[in-house]
């Protein structure tokens, strides 16, 4: 067949009579989004370190000014630099959120690939707890387990791992339970290929898209979760300058006309976790097979 | 007479991410030119891969995302734009599909004919053409996944006839339907167009495409080779082109001849045709040994989970090693049923499977009883490459790569890149491993050109006298089944 590489020109001069037609190249774009987000998270979690001592250090004589050139995001009521908090705080829930999604992930990875697998009770079994802990309000559960684990830091990761797995190992088991009726894996079965043969190399490749994506969208939700219970006061501690801290401690001073405390951190925050949810859906767009050469 | 439909200088473009992240483009159907007139049957021909069934899908503007088209259709001396033909089509213009999952698996049958009409008129026209076609009413109130491959063919052929069309795209209408049936659903379309409605008929069989055409278009990788009236394809000599002679040749009734038998040098300009694969006639001609083993069915009984009606019941069946059977049966009695029970992929609720007179029982490695099955493209992985596809049957002896015309190149590709034809070579390699003793061919060639066909069966008849390997052809094609097959068994 004849095949010659293709220009973004060469496609849209094919357009016809009002068919659709799409020109982009998707995959090149999510690649470029995907490495433009880890640049950002590297500074982003870089700027924490380095600003880990400015972010605690106090000067009562700039109390509370408003955003200027030398303090961008303006200082709080004990004269702290709120860029610095801002920063150290993201890069505190980024860190928090990279390793809760990666567990429950690894959790969802497992108890779906089990249920799917080892036959009716278990099963049942784990699909009754998911849909335990899905029928459990997600914040008061997260509260529950952070509260029973000795909050702080250890608190708020057992939390969010504990509460997040549910709907993406529902949505594994389902996946799998698909996969195993398919004829190709009927086939290799008589083939004589092993269960676990076929585990490694037909299902977890067919999974692993769904997987991938999935632990990617947990990522904005385990952040914001971090925040909240933080905000709540059953989170980190209150020198821990996690973006739920400085929110909460905000609050207080915004009547008295202080905006910028609880501005610029919760557009920061949003940015990060639009990025994530973004990152995500294209990901989710391509791993989709019907789409798989838009 | 003003034609129907006129096709100028149509070309259909395919973008396709390469390995990595780079895009590439091919072309698919290559500057086509036909036209099709009112009261006319166009069949267009052509081997599985060779772009028919794009052409029916641009015509009716449904093609997928990543395609785009170039050119002129023009319909009844307009053009037709998306606009027109999406106002058009279910209506004036039909297409009977050639996959049977075109029907919503969550709708009931008859509401998706009626479109969801509740006007009597067109439930009594439903009523009629389910008569016609044998379809027991209660039929109207199923879900497609409870009918088989051939009733959901008829109901199709239903879909297409509920209001008068003018132009009628029928792509591979009739595979899995038995031979009375096929020829009916032919004869209806030959009655449609004497109504003065034209259509295009696209499959990749000759034999049926001379039985009801005006014209035959030949297709050969997106263009058309030869066009001429049926009267042409009388004999051999007045045929064009070496690939339309070939075919011509392959037909059962013609000799079912592979390429390359008499016509070696005269075809070799041809990518298309394994020079190696050796020709039927010699390999019937092969000693049969004593049979040394024999699979059997004995009694078997089965009925699907939640299902009032025993599917299969008191089935007895016996195949012996050097043997190939043949087995036909109208559609819905159970045929790939009765492949799956007897390879292993369900047990059956009384009877039993025994292979030297042994009951056959899950075992470790291999399955002694391999089956083919009818779609190739659901029987390998979507996201592997044809040679590990090819080693999870073992590795695969150079011997039977060749005889199948597997070629080096295609090794790396996936399965989505190759015709169906292609595809179904690579099931059976896999499928012939040293373990193997008896192959179930469900309907395996009803999908592909004669000239594959010709080269897999001249294939497995060598090997099966070679090997001793017992085969069962199940199969809706009786002038296939009569040429290959030492018994045939049927079913009424």
């Amino acid at each position: 067949m004849n095949r010659k590489k293709i220009t973004l020109r060469s496609i849209c001069q094919t357009t016809g009579q009002g068919w659709r037609k799409p020109c982009r190249n998707r995959k090149k774009r999510t690649l470029v989004v995907l490495v433009l987000t880890m640049i950002l998270l590297l500074l982003i979690i870089l700027a924490g370190f380095l600003c880990a001592d400015k972010a605690l250090e106090t000067d009562l004589t700039r109390a509370s000014q408003p955003p200027e050139l030398s303090h961008p995001f303006g200082t709080d009521w004990m004269g702290r630099d709120m860029l610095a908090r801002a920063l150290k705080g993201l890069s505190l829930s980024i860190l928090i959120g990279g390793a809760a999604s990666v567990a429950s992930g690894a959790l969802s990875l497992g108890l779906g690939i089990m249920a799917a697998t080892l036959g009716k009770k278990a099963d049942a079994v784990i699909s009754y707890l998911i849909d335990l802990i899905l029928g459990i309000p997600h914040l008061l559960l997260l509260v529950l387990i952070s509260l029973a684990v000795g909050r702080g830091l250890r608190g708020v990761v057992a939390g969010i791992v504990l509460t997040h797995w549910p709907s993406l190992a529902r949505v594994i088991r389902g996946e799998i339970l698909q996969l195993k009726e398919r004829p190709y894996i009927l086939t290799a079965g008589k083939l004589g290929k092993s269960r676990c043969w076929i585990a490694l190399h037909h299902m977890l490749p067919n999974v692993l898209p769904q997987f991938l994506t999935g632990m990617i969208l947990t990522f904005p939700h385990a952040i914001l979760h971090e925040s909240s219970i933080t905000f709540l006061g059953f989170g980190l501690s209150a020198e821990q300058p996690a973006i739920g801290n400085i929110l909460s401690e905000s609050m207080r001073y915004l009547i008295m006309g202080n905006w910028w405390l609880a501005v610029f951190p919760g557009i920061l925050l949003v940015c990060v976790v639009l990025l994530f949810q973004y990152l995500g859906e294209s990901l989710r767009r391509f791993a989709d097979p019907a789409g798989a050469h838009r | 007479m003003e034609p129907l439909l006129q096709i100028e200088n149509y070309s259909i473009t395919f973008w396709q991410y390469d390995h990595g992240w780079n895009r590439r483009e091919f072309t698919a159907v290559k500057d086509l030119n036909l036209v099709l007139s009112a009261g006319e049957v166009v069949a267009v021909v052509g081997a599985s891969g060779s772009g028919k069934s794009l052409l029916a899908h641009g015509i009716l503007g449904i093609l997928p995302y990543n395609a785009a088209m170039e050119g002129k259709l023009i319909y009844r001396g307009a053009e037709l734009t998306g606009k027109r033909v999406e106002a058009l089509r279910g209506h004036e213009i039909v297409l009977i599909p050639q996959s049977t999952s075109f029907l919503n698996p969550l709708m009931k049958v008859g509401k998706q004919i009626l479109k969801g009409s509740k006007k009597p008129d067109a439930r009594r026209r439903m009523e009629e053409l389910f008569k016609q076609y044998h379809l027991p009413e209660e039929v109207a109130n199923k879900y497609p996944f409870e009918l088989s491959g051939g009733m959901i063919r008829r109901v199709l052929l239903t879909m297409a006839q509920m209001e008068q069309p003018r132009l009628v795209i029928a792509d591979e209408p009739t595979p899995g339907l038995h031979k009375e049936l096929a020829a009916m659903a032919l004869g209806h379309l030959r009655e449609l167009a004497d109504q003065g409605a034209g259509v295009l008929l696209i499959t990749h069989d000759l034999e049926q495409a001379l039985v009801v055409a005006d014209r035959v278009v030949v297709f050969y990788e997106g263009r058309t080779i030869e066009e001429g009236r049926v009267e042409d394809f009388a004999r051999a000599e007045t045929l064009k082109q070496p690939y339309t002679r070939a075919l011509w040749r392959a037909m059962p009734r013609h000799g079912f001849v592979c390429p390359g038998e008499n016509e070696g040098s005269e075809a070799s300009g041809y990518g298309y045709m394994p020079q190696n694969s050796g020709s039927l006639s010699e390999a019937e001609h092969m000693r049969k040994t004593e049979p040394v083993s024999e699979l059997e069915a004995r009694n078997l009984t089965f009925r699907y989970q939640n299902r009032q009606r025993d599917i299969l019941k008191d089935v007895c069946l016996k195949v012996k090693s050097g043997e190939i059977v043949g087995l036909t049966a109208p559609s819905g009695h159970g045929k790939t049923t009765l492949c799956k029970l007897l390879a292993g992929y369900e047990k059956p609720r009384e009877g039993q499977i025994l292979l030297d007179e042994k009951p056959l029982k899950p075992q470790k490695g291999s399955h002694p009883v391999q089956m083919i099955w009818q779609q190739g493209i659901l029987a390998v992985d979507p996201r592997m490459r044809m040679k590990e596809i090819l080693q999870e049957g073992g590795e695969v002896q150079e011997r039977i790569l060749d005889g199948l015309g597997i070629q080096e190149g295609w090794m790396n590709r996936f399965p989505s890149e190759l015709s169906g034809g292609e595809l179904q070579r690579f099931c059976i390699a896999r499928a012939l491993g040293p373990g193997t003793r008896f192959l179930l061919a469900d309907e395996m060639t009803a999908m592909l050109d004669l000239i594959s066909q010709c080269q897999i069966w001249s294939f497995l008849i060598r090997e099966t006298r070679e090997r001793d390997l017992g085969i069962l052809v199940v199969s809706h094609n009786t002038d296939l089944l009569e040429r290959i097959c030492d018994r045939i068994e049927r079913w009424d």
